[in-house]
């Protein structure tokens, strides 16, 4: 069992120290005012306040050290290395934003997704209830995969995310930086000199925006003046779909005295416009999230940047190994699906495509068997 | 336009004029209507008024700028940080005022040139409006609540669109927190300021220690644990408590968090009404109607209770110690706080 252990943890690193070794050289924008953090697969916690003066000092590191997880700060400072926060000066920090289907309720979860009570040990399928139907302790352990229906959700919500920012903000698709998280969602950074100055209260303020988070119907006259942009835009879409109109005015004399419906029409549009992110990573200014590029230790993916979200396809993008090659495995609870790969068996010994192995692998569903690596 | 810009003390151009023409603190001090006049300045920041004592003319612009230049000085000698906020809120709305009624042109390069804010002139159906870059918008309008937040404007292409009257109440923002950097910043020679003018700053001082007396609420009770005392109190609310004493102006959802957890653990309407008497912005009417309506004595009836720690924590506002480690929610700890206190710790 142990041997099988350190043979898998010994390909691991085979895989990573290789991707690191031949990762062509690329950039980091402002990369002397960001801090560092690093996890490893022999160490517990992480390495914080490290910082790096070039890409190439980086590099170096990385192949030296071979982390599991590679984070870096979206905040600038004067000094990222010091050791507490106020030392380090904050001078500004981009925008960002987490799609995580894990926030997101999906249907196939019910498929891939369980959850086991630790107090009486009774469990069930799908999204963890808040406490066990049974003994009631909240003492919930929960095991999740990730299939291809839930990216195919955390990639809608990204492309409503992405109208927000290209239309409504105005930024231009250069100024945007889209990430494959290397698990279950994406990150888009917004890099435009112009936010980085934005405080806490005002990401909120964009928070709440692209949610739809406290929209309210507009008066009349504002629904005629700006029924082409942003919500007032959405709101009368979704106004003239569902009354069958076609006009501000048609839809106000179809609403007078409906405040029922007005209400039910607000939380339609928001039901359908509005983009379900992590709010938590947004408003927080000092936070630490994954290198683009970089791989991510418990799946084997790579953090690639993508250019078209709709044609992504992390099996064959993502990952740092060819699809072509094979690896013997042996899973344990594997589950039926891992992003498109459907696995014939859940136990037991089997050949997989080495991109699928490793992610099993780092999940702590499959161990390597056989001597090829 | 130039003797427009001398109507604002605080602008670049002003301060420019100011310097050209070197006043001397000697030939000021000898002018005891001036310094009379500062010191009334000054004194109107506790006067309660409503809009439209703000509309005022200037008539001698060189006048009003020693005034203001003699009231910074006198601040910045106080340095009451309570007193600054609130003077900060008095000037900008009184220039306000001034620039609500000020032609286009000028306030376009009153944006431009003292904010770097670009605003755009829009026309819509023969409607005039304007706009500014959302960044921009949000500096300004972020700790403005309710009608200002950003999921209400119309945004078109990054720039959101508002009326003249909105461009003011911007601008109104931007001119207090110039204000307030300009009085917050130390001074050096507080000495100097003190002899010249000694009984003007003693004054200012005894003014600051009858109306700006912080509120106590028992938020020093504290427990130890581990070593470490630990306020009953959670500390996402005593910091937003000393904010608000400090004069700092605290977020509208700040405001509500605190405001629900203090009446939850039995504050009454009155206490609270007083914590927030420090705030800058403070009208007891309309903070006494919002007070009572989280109380639940108007509008639904419902009581509403604080946020849950998540939130506190999404909002920005969740500053942990080893307490909160062991809740959910700030009412939570202070429960546990109290149970700890009066029962002696029972730990792990």
């Amino acid at each position: 069992m142990e041997k099988e252990k350190n043979k898998s943890l010994n390909f691991v690193m085979k895989i990573f120290r290789r991707y690191y070794k031949n990762l062509s050289p690329f950039s980091v924008e402002k990369i002397e005012q960001r801090e560092f953090g690093f996890m490893f697969f022999n160490k517990e916690g992480m390495v914080r306040h490290t910082a790096f003066k070039s890409v190439n000092e980086l590099s170096l590191y990385l192949r030296k050290h071979v982390p599991a997880h590679v984070y870096y700060s979206t905040a600038f400072y004067e000094r990222p290395d010091a050791p507490t926060m106020e030392e380090k000066g904050w001078k500004g920090a981009e925008l960002v934003f987490d799609i995580d289907v894990d926030h997101i309720p999906t249907e196939c979860k019910k498929k891939h997704d369980k959850w086991f009570c630790a107090n009486c040990g009774n469990s069930g399928n799908g999204a963890p209830p808040p406490a066990c139907p049974v003994c009631g302790s909240e003492a919930l352990r929960t095991v999740s995969w990730v299939c291809d229906e839930c990216l195919e959700v955390a990639k809608e919500e990204t492309n409503k995310l992405l109208d927000f920012l290209l239309i409504d903000f105005g930024f231009s698709r250069s100024e945007l930086l889209v990430c494959f998280s290397g698990h279950r969602g994406f990150h888009i950074h917004v890099l435009s000199e112009k936010v980085y100055s934005l405080d806490q209260d005002a990401r909120r303020e964009v928070v709440n925006y692209v949610r739809g988070l406290g929209l309210s119907f507009p008066s009349l006259v504002k629904a005629k003046l700006w029924e082409n942009y942003g919500w007032i835009n959405r709101l009368m879409f979704t106004a003239y779909e569902k009354l069958s109109v076609r006009t501000p005015e048609s839809v106000y004399k179809k609403l007078a005295r409906k405040k029922k419906l007005v209400d039910i029409l607000v939380n339609e549009c928001i039901e359908r416009y509005g983009c379900q992110i992590d709010e938590r990573v947004t408003v927080d200014i000092k936070r630490l999230i994954r290198l683009p590029l970089s791989l991510h230790g418990k799946t084997g993916m790579i953090v690639s940047i993508i250019d078209d979200l709709d044609l992504f396809d992390p099996l064959e993008k993502a990952s740092p190994l060819s699809s072509n090659e094979y690896i013997k495995v042996k899973l344990k609870d594997a589950p039926e699906k891992i992003l498109n790969y459907t696995l014939d068996k859940r136990n037991g010994v089997v050949k997989l495509p080495i991109n699928v192995g490793l992610y099993l692998i780092l999940r702590g569903a499959a161990e390597v068997v056989g001597d090829e690596y | 336009m130039e003797e427009l810009w001398l109507k604002y003390p605080f602008t670049k151009k002003a301060i420019d004029y100011l310097k050209n023409i070197k006043v001397d603190l000697d030939v000021i001090r000898r002018d005891k209507s001036l310094v009379e006049e500062t010191i009334r300045e000054i004194e109107s920041v506790f006067m309660r008024k409503n809009h439209r004592n703000y509309l005022i003319e200037i008539h001698d612009p060189l006048r009003n700028l020693l005034v203001f230049y003699l009231s910074v000085l006198f601040l910045r000698t106080v340095s009451n940080t309570l007193l600054n906020s609130k003077f900060a809120v008095h000037e900008a709305k009184k220039y306000y005022a001034l620039l609500s009624k000020e032609p286009e042109d000028f306030i376009l390069s009153f944006a431009k040139e003292e904010f770097n804010i670009g605003i755009r002139e829009e026309e819509v159906y023969g409607a005039k409006f304007y706009s500014l870059h959302f960044v921009d918008y949000l500096k300004y309008a972020a700790k403005l609540s309710g009608p200002w937040s950003l999921i209400n404007q119309v945004i078109k292409n990054g720039y959101v669109l508002i009326t003249r009257n909105q461009l003011n109440r911007i601008l109104q923002e931007a001119v207090r927190i110039k204000i307030l950097n300009m009085v917050d910043q130390p001074l050096s020679n507080k000495e100097l300021i003190r002899e010249i003018f000694p009984e003007e700053v003693q004054y200012l001082i005894n003014l600051c220690e009858k109306y700006l007396k912080p509120v106590e609420i028992d938020e020093h009770a504290a427990v130890k644990i581990s070593d470490e005392n630990i306020t009953v109190i959670p500390p996402c609310m005593v910091k937003i408590m000393n904010d608000i004493k400090r004069g700092v102006n605290v977020p509208h959802a700040a405001r509500f968090a605190i405001t629900a957890f203090l009446l939850n653990i039995g504050k009454t309407v009155d206490e609270v009404v007083e914590l927030f008497s420090s705030a800058p912005d403070f009208d007891e009417r309309k903070t006494r109607y919002q007070v009572e309506h989280i109380a639940g004595l108007r509008g639904s009836g419902i009581r509403y209770t604080t946020f849950k720690c998540e939130n506190m924590k999404a909002l920005g506002f969740c500053y942990p110690n080893k307490l909160c480690k062991r809740v959910k929610h700030p009412l939570q700890y202070y429960r546990l706080a109290l149970r700890l206190m009066k029962y002696g710790k029972r730990e792990k």
